[in-house]
């Protein structure tokens, strides 16, 4: 680990909180925000995902998914409602994804919505690559 | 220490249409500074949010790369020589027709060829043929885990649709200076 993955993991750290099985972490300039609750399998992550160092903060949220794909919900619901990303963030919403379709793959219910402001074509794309890369389908929901 | 003269001034920021430019020692803290100040400013100064969303971006995964090849350096002997090698350039204008990120740092000798053919590569790609390569290198297994410059050049041109310019000039032994422009046209 470099000392900026130590700094990022330890401000990652200060800004969660972990209300039992929920994972809670306040948006910043550049990070986005982030709830997953187990007890309701609703998982929403949004706003800007722009830090330099992406795989330092979806860290936390890796290992919470480890944990809940373990023992999920009959449903779950991954709501990305995301203004930006860069291109460290692209790799990590990826392993996201890839982590919760083992719960479709297993007979659980899963729903992917894709949120994009109708004026953003791009983010719309960037949805529809996710599902093809993927091949499940997402629900794309212009807000 | 000298003073910054008229001249001097014209070169760094060249005419009225700069929104930022900046000569000295990068790191992140300063790269976050100048997009949070740069996204604020398109904010009021660019009506068409799809521009916006563009530019901003762009300029992330140009700043950010620009950090993390001044990071690559082998700090030992960057200061060594005529320049600092851990200093890098970037300046952000607008005029009519688009806006312009031009970002200008050293790299070491053994760096350049890869770059350049990389470069010199994905300029020719169509759309369909960069779509394929971003999503080639998304779903690489040993992709770095803190990104890369590999992906961030691919976006950028599917983002701008403009071919990248670059050029590297030879320094010493060990470095060379990489400069580089994106169009983001409005």
């Amino acid at each position: 680990m470099t000392i900026i993955h130590f700094l990022v993991l330890m401000y990652v750290l200060k800004n969660k909180k972990i209300i039992m099985d929920r994972l809670i972490i306040e948006a910043t300039k550049k990070t986005p925000s982030v709830d997953l609750d187990n007890s309701t399998g609703i998982l929403n992550i949004s706003g800007m995902s722009c830090s330099e160092n992406a795989m330092g903060f979806f860290t936390p949220i890796f290992e919470w998914l480890s944990h809940y794909v373990a023992n999920p919900q009959e449903e779950t619901v991954m709501n990305f409602n995301l203004k930006y990303y860069n291109t460290s963030s692209a790799k990590c919403i990826l392993d996201i994804l890839d982590k919760l379709l083992v719960l479709n793959e297993e007979g659980k219910i899963l729903n992917v919505n894709w949120y994009y402001d109708e004026s953003d074509d791009e983010m719309l794309e960037s949805g529809e690559n996710y599902s093809t890369i993927l091949d499940f389908p997402f629900n794309l929901l212009p807000v | 220490m000298e003073k910054i003269t008229l001249e001097a001034h014209k070169k760094m920021v060249g005419s009225t249409d700069a929104v930022f430019s900046f000569r000295g020692i990068i790191d992140i803290d300063l790269v976050d500074h100048v997009l949070a100040s740069t996204h604020a400013k398109l904010e009021t100064f660019e009506a068409n949010p799809g521009i916006r969303r563009k530019v901003y971006l762009v300029l992330v995964e140009c700043l950010q790369n620009l950090c993390k090849q001044v990071e690559c350096l082998n700090h030992d002997d960057s200061h060594s020589g005529e320049y600092d090698k851990s200093a890098a350039s970037f300046i952000i204008k607008t005029d009519a027709k688009g806006y312009y990120i031009a970002t200008a740092n050293f790299v070491a000798n053994d760096k350049v060829e890869s770059l350049s053919n990389w470069l010199n590569e994905i300029n020719c790609y169509t759309r369909e043929e960069l779509r394929s390569v971003y999503n080639k290198i998304l779903t690489n297994k040993s992709y770095s885990k803190q990104g890369g410059a590999g992906l961030g050049f691919v976006d950028i041109l599917l983002k701008t649709n403009n071919k990248l310019e670059f050029t590297f000039e030879f320094v010493d032994d060990n470095y060379s200076f990489f400069s580089i422009n994106v169009c983001v046209e409005k």
